[in-house]
Formats: structure tokens, sequence, C-alpha cells
């Protein structure tokens, strides 16, 4: 992040901690660490029992959440991302500069067949970087309920 | 099923997430929006946080991280939570990583990396050069602070151990 009063924070490590102790605490979710390292952390990862995590019968066996964070610029990038190994599906809310046909933040699922389908999500670009992980988290269920209609 | 945050956590705990980890200066509103709470729960916990001396208030009464504070407490935990051995072990491990960067992308620095972006690449190595770029600088950065940590390692430690022998003294003398 751009210093505050001329010193640099630490707020990505710290960002980083909260949602680690969050996915720690949460039914479902295994193996909970942080990448490359926890001194040298730049994203979050948990391998998930999907039916665990979900509360309810799911097809695939294991999934994977990401949690990243990049403060550095003018406005919060983060990239939240569910995949599942065995299906090659994905689905995340990412805030970068890659799609700016999408604005600010793009949700985006990428399918076993390699395909892509991106759209523009809602909610403001103003909100904090934690409480879109929390916006995130929660609607994962909603999400892949969406996907999965005939 | 996910508990929802405000089922999960209390109403501080919530500001303090929100405001200890703000990039720039906020209002109370934005805060108390943010943290799904009342304004005058905002309020409560930040200017609470702010007499801890985790906060500081701007002339227009925004809250920021107090950044000081903020950088020594990172300090503080990265000495008193890990052995001197896993800080030296980190920074091996650091310059292993940027070794393996230089080495994919043929350049000595992330400066160089960053020039390369200018070059005609297809969208997707663009992106996995930039992401790589952003590890490359948090690395640096937290490359830095352990040394740092190193540096005050023995200082902070003997500090502890004062307290422990101090405390220790009071108990034989009181025996």
């Amino acid at each position: 992040m751009p210093p505050i009063f001329g010193v640099w924070n630490p707020t990505e490590p710290k960002l980083l901690r909260r949602v680690h102790d969050r996915l720690s605490d949460t039914a479902g979710c295994t193996s909970v660490r942080y990448v490359p390292s926890r001194l040298d952390a730049n994203e979050v990862v948990a391998e998930i029992d999907p039916s665990v995590f979900l509360g309810r019968s799911y097809p695939a066996p294991e999934a994977r959440l990401r949690v990243e964070f990049d403060l550095s610029g003018d406005r919060p990038h983060y990239w939240i991302q569910w995949w599942e190994p065995t299906t090659g599906r994905s689905i995340g809310r990412h805030a970068d500069d890659t799609e700016p046909e999408f604005g600010p933040a793009h949700f985006q699922v990428e399918y076993g067949d390699g395909t892509t389908d991106r759209r523009v999500v809602s909610y403001p670009a103003d909100d904090h970087p934690y409480r879109v992980f929390e916006y995130c988290l929660s609607s994962i269920d909603d999400e892949l309920r969406a996907l999965d209609r005939p | 099923m996910v508990d929802s945050w405000t089922d999960s956590t209390t109403a501080r705990e919530r500001v303090e997430t929100i405001a200890t980890t703000l990039s720039e200066p906020r209002t109370v509103n934005w805060v108390a929006e943010q943290a799904e709470v009342e304004w005058d729960t905002a309020k409560r916990h930040l200017a609470s946080l702010a007499d801890a001396g985790l906060l500081t208030v701007t002339d227009d009464g925004q809250y920021v991280p107090d950044p000081t504070r903020a950088y020594f407490d990172h300090l503080r935990d990265l000495i008193l939570e890990n052995e001197r051995s896993e800080l030296r072990a980190e920074l091996e491990a650091i310059a292993e990583r940027a070794d393996d960067w230089k080495q994919r992308y043929g350049v000595g620095s992330p400066e160089e990396l960053e020039a390369t972006l200018a070059d005609d690449l297809p969208g997707d190595e663009v992106s996995e050069r930039r992401r790589i770029l952003r590890r490359w600088e948090q690395s640096q950065r937290s490359r830095d602070l352990i040394r740092k940590a190193l540096a005050l390692y023995d200082d902070v430690q003997s500090l502890g151990d004062g307290t422990a022998e101090r405390s220790g003294s009071t108990v034989e003398e009181a025996g």
C-alpha cells in the first residue's frame, strides 16, 4: 500500500492473518496455510471439503480457496478464487486491471473445458477488502448453485 | 454452511478488523457501514482503539492505523513469535525465490522485470509477470523487516528475560 504519513504500514500481512484465522475457524476448511510462507505471505490457501463447507452433498470431492490482496496501488486489488481440481472448474472475484471493460472488479467462471465467462460485479468498488472477502465467502454456495442449475 | 460475519464475530471485532487494516483515513460512517454496526457503536470502538494507540485521528476527524505503532507491532511479533533460526531460514528462502525469478526471466531485480512488461508479450504472460513482480516486491519488504527483527532480536528478548528475572526475584524475596 502507499505509505500512510510516509511510513510503510504492514496492512497486507495483517489482512491475510485475519483471513487465515477466519478460514481456520470455518467448517470444511482444512490445511489453511500462507503461501509461499507464513513470514513472507502473499496469499492464504485453504483445502476445502465441499460437502462440509457447503452443508450439502456436492459432486466435487475437494476444492481449494485462494485469497490474495494487493494494496500497493491507488485502489485495492484482490483475487478470491474457488477451484475444483477434479472438475477443473473455478469461480472467483477479481479486482485488478486485467479486464478493464468489466470495471474495477469482475466475477469470473472458468469451466473444465477451458472456456471462461466474466461478468461485472455490483457491490461498491470502495468496499474494504476484508468486507469483500466475507461477502465472497458467504456467497460461494449461491454462485455454485447458480452454475449447477439446468 | 459458512456462518455470516455478523453471526461469527462481535461488533468490536468487526470494527477492529476494518479499522486496523485501513489503507487511508476513513470516517466513522464509512467504518460503521463496512463493519455492519451502528454509528455510535463504531464511534465508541474507534475511540477506544485510538486511546489504545492503534489508531490515530486526522484533523478532520477520520481514523487511520497509527503507522509507527503498526510497524513496531509487526517487528515485535516477528521477534516474539519466531525463533532466530526460523527468521534466518526465511531469509534464505526469500533469497532462493528471488534467484528463481532472476533465472526464469533473465533479470537482476524487480525493476528489470517491470521493464519487461513493455515488451510485446501475450496477455497471460503480462499478468503472470505482474503477479511475480508483486510477490518479489512483497518479499523484499518481508526481507527488510526480518533483517531488522534479527538486528533487534537479542535486545527485545533480553527485555522479556529481564521481566522474568525481576518477577522471579520478587517471588524469591516474597518467599
